[in-house]
């Protein structure tokens, strides 16, 4: 069998104060692209013969994804090369990643939901339309038949119900987290990955549909509800709290 | 930007899906100042009574598709069905949620119908006639404005952030059946599973202490025990990535894949406040957020704000309840 993995290098957006990427000076991959690809290299180890290539679109600093999904355990690895912005349209992503799959047969597409930045879930579906391939989204739970031609994938939908699905490959599933747990990079392939630089393939914006959407600017979300912050020591937050629950009827004296 | 809308109704188990009202008030609001109507579509095995239901509660238009392949949401199908209805008309926008069902669906149609898509709108903005929509980014800390560079958009609305208005029709909007005999040839739906844990622990307390990313470890989710256990009638619960790490089952996850509530007192403890989890809980009726990061997106939604560590703050609190 033949994978694709689409994988996003996402900045690491701490916590506590930066938001905007270039606040950022860090990167690394999207989560849910990391599960893509510990699921691919799971169905490689179920399936003798299969190999697992990962791809991703974006400047030089994105090639070190690639080493990590390699350091995984990735066979091979694919950077279309290019100064695309963080937030062009999505399209144009998908079209790069599927004039290249295109041209691969593969059996599997496998990518996350969802980037954890931009959280637009758009790259995946779009590049399975373009390739006319069946689409499954929010994949939980993937099992590949022993001939190859089709999968048993169950999906996540709203209240935790899963549906089940029977599809004919090649498709593209999106996968969410809680499918797998990613493992780490072992030393030897990590050493592998420095040593076999990537495919790097050129792509210029021609080589995509040009742009139907434009991210014109962020605002910062504004308050929904009072929000009032409460001041002091952390005990006179708790008992300030304290009092407004009982305040509110939300707290009995009788509690404990 | 001119011509016709519509919206995808969703459905579950005979009910219709919240969000498709939400989707009803948006589009009036979206739509206000301009020529075009809005049609409704809507999709399933036996549904010309709800789509009567449908036209006489929205006085809008609904084209139903029936067929027995309709009988559970499959993309291949939906497609099909969706993208020839559209072969021919020139659509303007076109809304579905930003659900599980609504986001498989969309993309396709947006690069079908070579259309602008936008997905997680949380609102709008018409500046002299040109539309920017807002969606969360950055975990809700940031909302970034697109604008559409085509003349049809397709776009998904995060459920329960707009309000369904309650709306009466002068008149009941015509339905239109459409039979669909189209059989799926790569993607069966052969069944559902359930969560393993039932949610009636959830829906129904009066109070949730809720964990998120903020946890630090499997140890300080007996912190929220015990102060889940300082309340009557309260629960335990957590974000996606606490119920990824293991260390609460998937059916205490609260938000889009998991349950919704609307308890009394929400407590948020270390919940960074995503849209997916926002849309789970954000009609609790008070909501208190613990986070050590005052500009956590949580915090646009609270009505009390506590800036502090979970690990040294949730004792403190728990001895201030007994005191």
């Amino acid at each position: 069998m033949k994978i694709l993995v689409c994988i996003k290098q996402v900045p690491e957006i701490d916590p506590i104060g930066a938001v905007e990427p270039e606040d950022v000076g860090t990167f690394r991959m999207n989560h849910f692209d990391e599960c893509a690809v510990e699921e691919a290299l799971l169905i490689r180890e179920a399936n003798d013969g299969t190999k697992v290539a990962v791809i991703t679109v974006g400047p030089d600093r994105t090639v070190d994804v690639l080493k990590r999904a390699v350091g995984m355990g990735a066979d091979h690895a694919i950077h279309l090369s290019c100064d695309a912005k963080e937030d062009q349209d999505p399209l144009h992503t998908a079209s790069l990643i599927a004039r290249y799959a295109g041209k691969h047969e593969y059996d599997l597409i496998l990518a996350g939901v969802m980037s954890e930045d931009l959280m637009r879930g758009q790259v995946g579906p779009m590049t399975a339309a373009l390739l006319h391939r069946p689409l499954v989204t929010g994949v939980i739970c993937l099992t590949v038949s022993s001939d190859h031609r089709s999968a048993v994938v169950e999906r996540e939908t709203e209240g935790g119900v899963r549906e089940i699905l029977k599809v004919r490959l090649p498709a593209l599933f999106t996968l969410q987290t809680g499918i797998n747990q990613p493992r780490y990079p072992a030393l030897s392939s990590l050493l592998r990955a420095n040593r076999t630089p990537p495919e790097t393939i050129p792509v210029k914006d021609s080589d995509a549909p040009s742009a139907r959407q434009f991210t014109v600017g962020t605002t910062v979300p504004q308050k929904q509800r009072q929000g009032r912050v409460l001041e002091g020591t952390a005990e006179q937050k708790a008992g300030e709290l304290v009092i407004e629950l009982r305040e509110k009827g939300l707290l009995r004296q009788v509690a404990g | 930007m001119t011509g016709k809308s519509y919206i995808i109704f969703e459905h579950h188990k005979g009910e219709i899906a919240p969000v498709s009202f939400e989707l009803v008030s948006f589009a009036a609001r979206l739509l206000k100042d301009r020529a075009g109507s809005v049609e409704i579509l809507l999709l399933g095995d036996a549904v010309s009574d709800m789509a009567e239901m449908v036209a006489q509660q929205t006085g809008l238009d609904v084209t139903a598709f029936q067929g027995p392949a309709l009988s559970h949401y499959n993309c291949e199908v939906y497609h099909h069905v969706l993208n020839g209805f559209f072969e021919g008309r020139e659509p303007m926008i076109i809304l579905a949620g930003h659900t599980s069902r609504g986001t498989d669906l969309a993309p396709g149609i947006a690069v079908h119908l070579k259309a602008a898509h936008i997905t997680g709108v949380i609102d709008f903005r018409d500046n002299d006639g040109v539309l920017f929509f807002g969606r969360s980014v950055y975990g809700g800390k940031r909302i970034a404005w697109v604008q559409p560079g085509t003349g049809i958009v397709v776009l998904n609305l995060m459920p329960g952030g707009s309000k369904a208005n309650k709306i009466k029709p002068s008149r009941p909007g015509r339905v239109r059946i459409c039979p669909v005999s189209y059989r799926p040839k790569r993607i069966d739906v052969t069944g559902q599973r359930l969560p393993q844990h039932g949610q009636e622990g959830l829906t129904e307390a009066e109070v949730i202490v809720a964990g998120g990313n903020g946890i630090g470890d499997r140890e300080q989710i007996d912190l929220l025990y015990r102060l889940a256990g300082c309340f009557p009638r309260s629960a335990v619960a957590g974000s996606r990535i606490v119920c990824d790490r293991g260390w609460l089952p998937y059916g205490l996850q609260v938000g889009v894949t998991g349950a919704t509530v609307s308890p009394r007192l929400y407590i948020a403890c270390g919940i960074s406040g995503a849209p997916q989890h926002l849309s789970g809980m954000g009609a609790s009726e008070f909501i208190v957020a613990v986070n050590r990061d005052p500009d956590a997106a949580i915090m646009n939604t609270a009505d009390i704000c506590i800036v502090e560590d979970l690990a040294p703050f949730l004792p403190i609190l728990i001895e201030a309840i007994k005191k």
